[in-house]
C-alpha cells in the first residue's frame, strides 16, 4: 500500500467537548470503518470504546470554554488506530480508572468496557506534549 | 440519534420502552423518567432495550442509579434485551449479575 493511500486512510475530527457532539464522533467512524471492513460486532465494538473515551474527554472538560475534542482516526490493512485529545483541557486517565465495588455504581465501567473492546490501549504525549489516549484495534485476517 | 421514551402501565408494573441511542448526551433523559416514576410510587419498572441501537456506559450508570432508587423501595428493575451488541456491555461490566434479563416481555413483568 503506497503511503498516499495511507495518507487517504487518516481522518481527523475537531469537534466541540460537548456531549451532544460524541454521536458525530462515532457516525464519522463507523461511516469510515465501514470502507475497510463488514464485520458488524467489531464496528459496534470500537464504536463503544470510542464512545467511552469521548464522555471521558467530555466529562473533564465540562466547565472549559471552547475546548475541543480532538478524534484521528487512521486505517490501515489491518488495524485501526484512533487518537482522542483534547484542546482547552489536559486529559487525565484517573477520570477513567474502573471502580472495586460491592455495591454497584453509577459510574466507573467505561474503562472495563474500552479494555474488553479495544487491542491496545495506552496515553502518549504528542509533539506538543498534548495528553492523547490511543486506542487500537486489529482486524481479523 | 435522539433516544425516545415510551411509558405504558401494565400488570402492575411500569415498561419504559427505549428506541434511539443511550449515550452521554441522551442518558440524563433516561434518569429524568426512571427519577420520575419512582416520585410518583412505581417501583416495579421494566426497562425494553430491544430497539435500542446503541449503548455505553453512560446508559448503565443510568439503569444501575434507577435500580439503587427503587430498591431502597423495595422495588427492582428488570431488562428486556435479546440484541448481543447491547447484552455485551452488561457481560463485560459484570452487571448482567445484578439486573435480571430477558428476552420477551412476559418475562420480564413476572420476575419484577
Amino acid at each position: 500500500m503506497s503511503e498516499e493511500v495511507l495518507l487517504e486512510n487518516k481522518v481527523k475530527l475537531v469537534i466541540p467537548a460537548s456531549s451532544e457532539y460524541v454521536s458525530l464522533a462515532r457516525l464519522a467512524l463507523g461511516g469510515l470503518i465501514r470502507n475497510f471492513l463488514s464485520d458488524e460486532e467489531i464496528i459496534e465494538d470500537i464504536k463503544i470504546a470510542v464512545s467511552e473515551v469521548c464522555n471521558s474527554v467530555v466529562l473533564q472538560a465540562e466547565n472549559v470554554d471552547n475546548a475541543t475534542l480532538d478524534l484521528s482516526f487512521s486505517v490501515q490493512e489491518e488495524e485501526i488506530t484512533i487518537d482522542v485529545g483534547c484542546t482547552g483541557k489536559e486529559l487525565e486517565l484517573a477520570a477513567l480508572t474502573p471502580i472495586v465495588w460491592s455495591e454497584p455504581e453509577e459510574r466507573g465501567y467505561g474503562l472495563s468496557l474500552i479494555s474488553a473492546l479495544m487491542d491496545k490501549v495506552e496515553l502518549i504525549s504528542d509533539d506538543g506534549n498534548k495528553t492523547i489516549l490511543r486506542l487500537r484495534k486489529y482486524f481479523p485476517s | 440519534m435522539d433516544l425516545k421514551i415510551a411509558v405504558e402501565e401494565k400488570d402492575d408494573a411500569m415498561v419504559l420502552r427505549l428506541d434511539g441511542e443511550v449515550d452521554v448526551y441522551t442518558a440524563p433523559k433516561l434518569k429524568s423518567r426512571l427519577i420520575d416514576l419512582v416520585d410518583q410510587g412505581k417501583f416495579k419498572i421494566v426497562v425494553d432495550l430491544e430497539k435500542v441501537a446503541f449503548m455505553d456506559s453512560s446508559g448503565l450508570g443510568v439503569l444501575v442509579g434507577g435500580l439503587k432508587r427503587v430498591r431502597s423501595h423495595d422495588g427492582s428493575i428488570s431488562l428486556i434485551c435479546s440484541q448481543e451488541n447491547i447484552l455485551k456491555i452488561f457481560r463485560i461490566t459484570g452487571l448482567v449479575k445484578i439486573f435480571p434479563i430477558f428476552d420477551n416481555e412476559g418475562q420480564a413483568l413476572e420476575s419484577v
